[in-house]
């Protein structure tokens, strides 16, 4: 985890639909595409020192989430009201291609104006890691910034 | 940068930027070389998101009104034209036109424009009956009804009060008057009579015209088409202010744009086709009494110039020129001043004397032939300042402008 962005355990909190409920991925690693720049560079074939504009309209970001759904029935951290590996995987579904408040690490992504970036859960894929005799399921999540979003609002202070 | 794109809705604008899936690049300028007036089309798509916030079947409609701006300033205004929508790419796209082609909607013609040209006309704008018992219209007055007839406004204040030329005014002179006045844009007049004839091969009463026994009414022309040409042969220009408005304006300088912002630049160099002694300009020459009798009179072609390269004025546009200006205590009824310079053509009085060559149409409808000029093609920074080049587009994705002007070596 990161001394910058924090050591919380990711979670989303719905915006209505389906529900407003707070999703807590407990057993899960996050792998941040932070910056998915909307930029260009305009090089002028006139100037004679070649000069440079750069436009820069933002950046968005992509998250992806691993949850170790096997860990749910094992729950080797013994975390209260854990849901079953199955209930979790149903729950999350709910969820597919809504809009959603994500909080990576500790806080929820904002823009420069300090106001909230919702993050759509595009995709959930399914996967199992393989072992003799038992089968580990995961699933990754990805979730993506609907508009820009400043990466500063990340850091925690 | 906060570029916008709002559609009329619900009786509303309603801002719709968050579901432009793609935008072409929006036109600002109006201008044709020639200095008649073209309107671009605009072409966008807009994403089938849009329903989220409508109904689930939402579509949009031919006549929807859509209007850009950036950083709060108008850019364009128009109407969809044509929709599609495109159910594989889950988006609608839409073309839009300008709303100046509503113009295109009327005829000219009197059912269409009489009550117009009357309605709200101050003297100066409009008389029933001047000196010869002719109705008369000013051009400038004649322009905006033409527009208010369309459902579109036209704002001539920039332009009313330019001088065009000098004249000193026929049979008056003495004590009361200065000896010389200046003829100004406003100071510019059609006979009524013979607005109803432009475009016709005849020049008659209106009522001829419209005598469904005649077969004249296919030869009518629209608004639209009197409109694009009028304007360059009063040396103007017209921008878009508004969805339904406009405003007339004077020919601008052209950019200036710095070496290191230019991010694509492109010059060329065309030489003149012809020159000034190769040209020749044909106008209508009727007797004003001819539009005013119900008998058809054929018309009548005066050609200014030697050259065999020939520019026709459009049929039966006799723009004349009323020298009683601020003669209001004297001349109640306007148009009063007796004959002469009154009704001189105006249109031509660039090849007399004095007169400037600033309303000659063939300033701008024959520069383009007769001068050597420098065409550049730029891409650099959003220019926000309007100015009357050839294209001048904006991209409003990465905040640039497309520009296209010529320089002339005059």
């Amino acid at each position: 985890m990161s001394d910058i962005f924090g050591t919380n355990i990711s979670k989303f909190i719905g915006t209505g639909t389906p529900d407003s409920n707070t999703v807590t991925l407990n057993y899960s690693i996050v792998d941040p595409k932070f910056s998915e720049k909307v930029f260009k560079v305009f090089e002028s074939p006139v100037s004679s020192s070649g000069q440079r504009t750069y436009k820069n309209k933002g950046r968005y970001a992509t998250f992806y989430v691993v949850v170790y759904l096997f860990n749910y029935d094992i729950n080797p951290r013994n975390y209260a009201n854990l849901p079953s590996a199955k209930t979790m995987a149903n729950t999350l579904l709910t969820y597919e291609n809504q809009d959603v408040r994500f909080y990576p690490f500790n806080n929820e992504i904002k823009n420069s104006a300090n106001a909230n970036v919702h993050c759509r859960l595009i995709d959930l894929e399914f996967d199992f890691m393989e072992k003799i005799g038992s089968k580990h399921d995961i699933v990754t999540l990805t979730f993506m910034t609907n508009e820009f979003y400043d990466l500063s609002k990340l850091i925690i202070t | 940068m906060s570029a916008t794109v709002e559609q009329y809705y619900n009786s509303a604008w309603v801002d719709i930027s968050d579901y432009v899936e793609s935008l072409g690049d929006i036109p600002l300028t109006m201008n044709n070389r020639d200095g008649t007036v073209k309107s671009s089309p605009l072409s966008l798509d807009i994403a089938e998101t849009i329903r989220d916030v409508r109904t689930s079947n939402y579509k949009f409609t031919r006549g929807d009104i859509l209007r850009f701006k950036k950083d709060g300033t108008f850019h364009y205004g128009g109407y969809v034209d044509d929709t599609e929508y495109i159910y594989r790419d889950m988006k609608f796209q839409l073309l839009l036109k300008r709303s100046i082609m509503n113009l295109d909607t009327v005829l000219i013609e009197y059912d269409s424009l009489h009550s117009y040209f009357a309605a709200g006309a101050n003297w100066y704008d409009y008389t029933a009956s001047d000196f010869y018992s002719r109705s008369v219209v000013g051009v400038l007055w004649a322009l905006k009804a033409m527009f208010t007839a369309a459902g579109l406004t036209l704002d001539t204040s920039d332009v009313d009060n330019i001088v065009l030329f000098t004249v000193t005014p026929w049979g008056l002179g003495g004590d009361d008057f200065d000896p010389a006045v200046d003829i100004t844009y406003r100071d510019l007049f059609f006979t009524e009579s013979s607005i109803y004839c432009i475009g016709h091969q005849i020049a008659t009463y209106h009522t001829t015209l419209d005598n469904t026994d005649n077969n004249y009414n296919k030869d009518k022309i629209t608004c639209w088409e009197l409109v694009k040409y009028l304007i360059a042969y009063l040396n103007l220009a017209i921008k878009q202010t508004d969805t339904d408005a406009y405003k007339l304006i004077e020919y601008t300088s052209l950019y200036s744009v710095t070496d290191d912002d230019k991010f694509e630049y492109a010059e060329k160099e065309i030489v003149a086709e012809s020159n000034i002694n190769r040209i020749s300009v044909t106008h209508t020459n009727n007797s004003l009494a001819n539009y005013e009798s119900a008998t058809e009179s054929s018309i009548i072609n005066r050609t200014r110039g030697k050259g065999a390269e020939n520019v026709s004025i459009l049929p039966n546009c006799r723009i004349l020129f009323s020298d009683a200006k601020n003669k209001t205590n004297k001349y109640e009824d306007g148009y009063a001043t007796a004959g002469g310079s009154a009704y001189a053509n105006a249109l031509f009085a660039l090849n007399s004397g004095t007169k400037d060559a600033t309303i000659n149409p063939a300033s701008r409808l024959i520069r383009a032939k007769i001068y050597d000029v420098l065409k550049e093609e730029i891409e650099t920074n959003y220019q926000s300042i309007h100015k009357t080049v050839l294209e001048h587009d904006l991209d409003y994705a990465w905040g640039l402008s497309r520009i296209t002007q010529e320089e002339y070596d005059e």
